[in-house]
């Protein structure tokens, strides 16, 4: 879950910076990275919180 | 070597911890006593017809540091009396002088002389909105009441009942909302409330004074009193007595901050520069967690000197900006142009990270109820702290805000009654929770939809001049949270609190309302007995005037300034900044100083950073972790306090010379 919570942030920070540098920073896109940020998030804390080992 | 990685939640406890100079160890007392409670009657009514006269004649209250003089007063009086004086007893106090002497200070918080005023200036009349004005607002602007300057006539029936409705209402919501959301963010969250233990350990320094022997927190609460009083004589003192005697009052440092905006446009133009120079706030610095003051710091500095002149100015992204504005002018058309937008977006990502945050911890709760886990991170309260069943809060909440709606569709049944619930069920909550959780990282609210009145105003197409007097259903109940928080601090059972809160609002509603019948029985307001009144009420006249009118062409600058991609950019840039890193495995508090301080002036943070710097790197090794973290809220408790006397000292100082000396010109 952890490397699907990577993943997912990646491409979102990766999709909001195209649309910042190249599709002038229009929000559908952004939103877009968005959602996938969220979803990333999300998941990364439902890891931390429910299936991570802690020491 | 690879970072290991801490989750948010344990992240927060480590800082709670740090701010629980007790160490989560304590038990809980009630603070309500009828000594007490007779103490903050007394005193509050005392006090608060003279802070409202003082608002109306100078502009000042002196509300801020009175119930401190109140908290001294009470336990110089229990030494006298050979008693001792609990913390718990006095920050009740505290709270219930704040209450009293704050209380109807603002003349919209009881706006019926106000509105008196309003309804027969000649704004009201040239703008058409005189004879607009609801029967539940005002009488007719001819009636006997207002002629004869009395509250206590039949005319006043209706807005007089329904503002007593209405405000027993909102403190139901208010006490109802503010524990719910305190449960969610400092008990589940475990969120550290910052700036909580300043309030806490005032009030515990304070109690040690009336027993037997006195403790470090005296002798730290007494050095920054006393610091306090030296750097309140510098800062306020001198230029408020100078300005009895001089036309133009003397300022040691020019207040409130020295504008070094033009003298960067040429290397950084469209970058904002002014430094703060109150320097008392070094204690925040002192008291604030480091790495958010450090971020905050970096991220303001980055915005000024690379985002604003570099990007934004570059692609005319800032277009309004032009050579030899000031910050003031700087900052207006720089959030025109962008900061408006971006800071909505960004707020809108703390609450999503907050609620991708929390509810993954509501979901292992159930993992840790089967586990028998309690306290802190969980929503099982620690035991005596007089806890109410959150269902029970949430319940009431529903129930007074679905009353409230109720009444405002009532008062206007012309308009879409689904904005008012939006309003109630959707915005205010989110609006709360996002405020909620600034309070509990940063000790400030970050989130305020601006001309959301406005903005839902032309969405409903609804016309009347009536809906601009009601006081809609949005509600922040995010500060509030943080009392709750001292509350915990001081081992104070919530119950005494609410019951003591019960107690003294209807009595303070009766008495500000005849208090203020007896201030507009002496003279006209605004009249020359009410010089503040008198220079500043007719321009808010037209100022509200203005802004009842400002749509009817349906046009608003401010409107026009929200625009999507750069709220959509805000928000975004926010949730990638999260979520690199926690791919990084930084800490979230990270997040929390970059995203606060994108945008903001690096000048105004610098007394903070200094203090932050200062305790890092000095006060730390000096006295050691732990111990620093048990003496700075305690320091500055004291300060403010010290800073509250010497304000209020020469303020009253000013305001006595200036009724006796008549000038010769």
């Amino acid at each position: 879950m952890e490397k699907i919570a990577t993943a997912l942030i990646f491409i979102g920070a990766i999709i909001w910076g195209y649309s910042i540098l190249f599709m002038e920073a229009r929000w559908k896109p952004q939103m877009l990275s968005a959602a996938i940020l969220i979803t990333g998030i999300v998941i990364a804390h439902v890891w931390e919180e429910l299936f991570r080992e802690k020491r | 070597m690879a970072r290991e990685r801490v989750s948010q939640a344990e992240e927060w406890q480590a800082w709670a911890q740090r701010y629980d100079v007790e160490g989560g160890i304590r038990t809980f007392e009630s603070g309500l006593t009828l000594k007490v409670f007779l103490g903050a009657v007394f005193i509050g009514l005392l006090m608060m017809p003279g802070s409202i006269y003082l608002t109306l004649v100078a502009g000042q209250s002196g509300a801020g540091a009175a119930p401190w003089v109140a908290v001294i007063l009470f336990t110089e009086l229990a030494r006298r009396s050979f008693t001792t004086a609990r913390r718990q007893e006095l920050y009740i106090l505290l709270g219930l002088t704040t209450l009293a002497v704050g209380s109807g200070i603002h003349y919209r918080a009881y706006p019926f002389v106000w509105y008196a005023y309003f309804i027969n200036t000649p704004q009201a009349a040239s703008y058409e909105i005189a004879d607009k004005i609801p029967y539940w607002v005002a009488p007719a602007k001819d009636a006997i009441a207002i002629a004869e300057r009395s509250l206590l006539h039949m005319d006043w029936f209706w807005p007089i009942a329904i503002f007593l409705i209405m405000k027993l209402l909102s403190e139901v919501r208010y006490i109802s909302a503010g524990y719910f959301l305190f449960r969610l963010t400092a008990d589940l969250e475990r969120l550290p409330y910052p700036l909580a233990p300043i309030s806490a350990q005032g009030a515990t320094a304070l109690a040690e004074t009336t027993g037997r022997g006195e403790t470090w927190r005296w002798r730290v609460f007494s050095i920054g009193s006393m610091a306090g009083l030296f750097w309140g004589f510098l800062y306020i003192g001198i230029p408020a007595l100078s300005g009895v005697m001089m036309s133009k009052p003397i300022e040691i440092l020019k207040i409130p901050f020295i504008d070094f905006t033009t003298s960067i446009e040429g290397f950084a133009p469209s970058g904002m520069f002014a430094l703060a120079t109150d320097f008392g706030q070094i204690l925040q610095g002192f008291v604030l967690p480091f790495p958010i003051i450090f971020c905050e710091f970096a991220a303001a500095l980055f915005t000024q000197f690379f985002l604003n002149p570099q990007v934004l100015y570059r692609f005319e992204i800032l277009h309004q900006w032009r050579p030899g504005l000031d910050m003031r002018g700087t900052q207006l058309f720089n959030n025109l142009d962008f900061w408006l937008s971006f800071d909505m977006g960004k707020s809108f990502s703390f609450a999503a990270v907050g609620l991708a945050a929390s509810i993954p911890i509501m979901l292992s709760l159930r993992k840790g109820q089967q586990k028998g886990t309690s306290m802190r991170g969980s929503l099982t309260p620690p035991p005596g702290r007089g806890d109410f069943p959150i269902w029970l809060m949430a319940g009431i909440w529903a129930s007074s805000m679905g009353l409230y709606v109720w009444i405002v569709h009532r008062m206007v049944p012309n308009f879409p009654v689904s904005f008012l619930l939006g309003f109630a069920f959707l915005y205010t909550p989110l609006h709360s929770y996002i405020n909620a959780r600034t309070f509990g990282v940063l000790g400030r609210p970050l989130f305020q939809l601006p001309y959301i009145h406005q903005a839902t105003f032309i969405l409903s197409r609804y016309e009347e001049i009536d809906i601009w007097f009601v006081h809609l259903p949005d509600e922040d109940y995010g500060p509030g949270t943080q009392h709750w928080r001292v509350l915990e601090l001081t081992g104070t059972t919530f119950t005494s609190d609410v019951l003591g809160r019960v107690l003294i609002v209807p009595l303070l509603i009766a008495s500000t309302l005849v208090v203020w019948h007896f201030v507009w029985k002496i003279a006209p307001i605004p009249s020359s007995q009410y010089p503040f009144a008198q220079t500043w009420w007719p321009l808010y006249a037209t100022e509200e005037c203005l802004w009842k009118t400002s749509l009817r062409d349906g046009n608003s600058q401010m409107l026009q300034a929200i625009r999507g991609d750069y709220v959509s950019a805000g928000f975004t840039s926010s949730l990638a900044i999260y979520g690199l890193l926690w791919m990084a495995k930084l800490p979230s508090m990270w997040f929390y100083g970059i995203v606060g301080g994108i945008g903001q002036d690096p000048g105004m943070m610098i007394p903070r950073v200094l203090g932050a710097f200062i305790g890092r790197f000095y006060m730390i090794k000096r006295f050691g972790l732990k111990r620093w973290f048990m003496f700075n809220p305690v320091l500055a408790a004291g300060f403010t306090c010290g800073v509250g006397l010497v304000g209020m000292g020469t303020v009253a100082i000013a305001l006595v010379s200036k009724a006796v000396i008549v000038k010769p010109f």
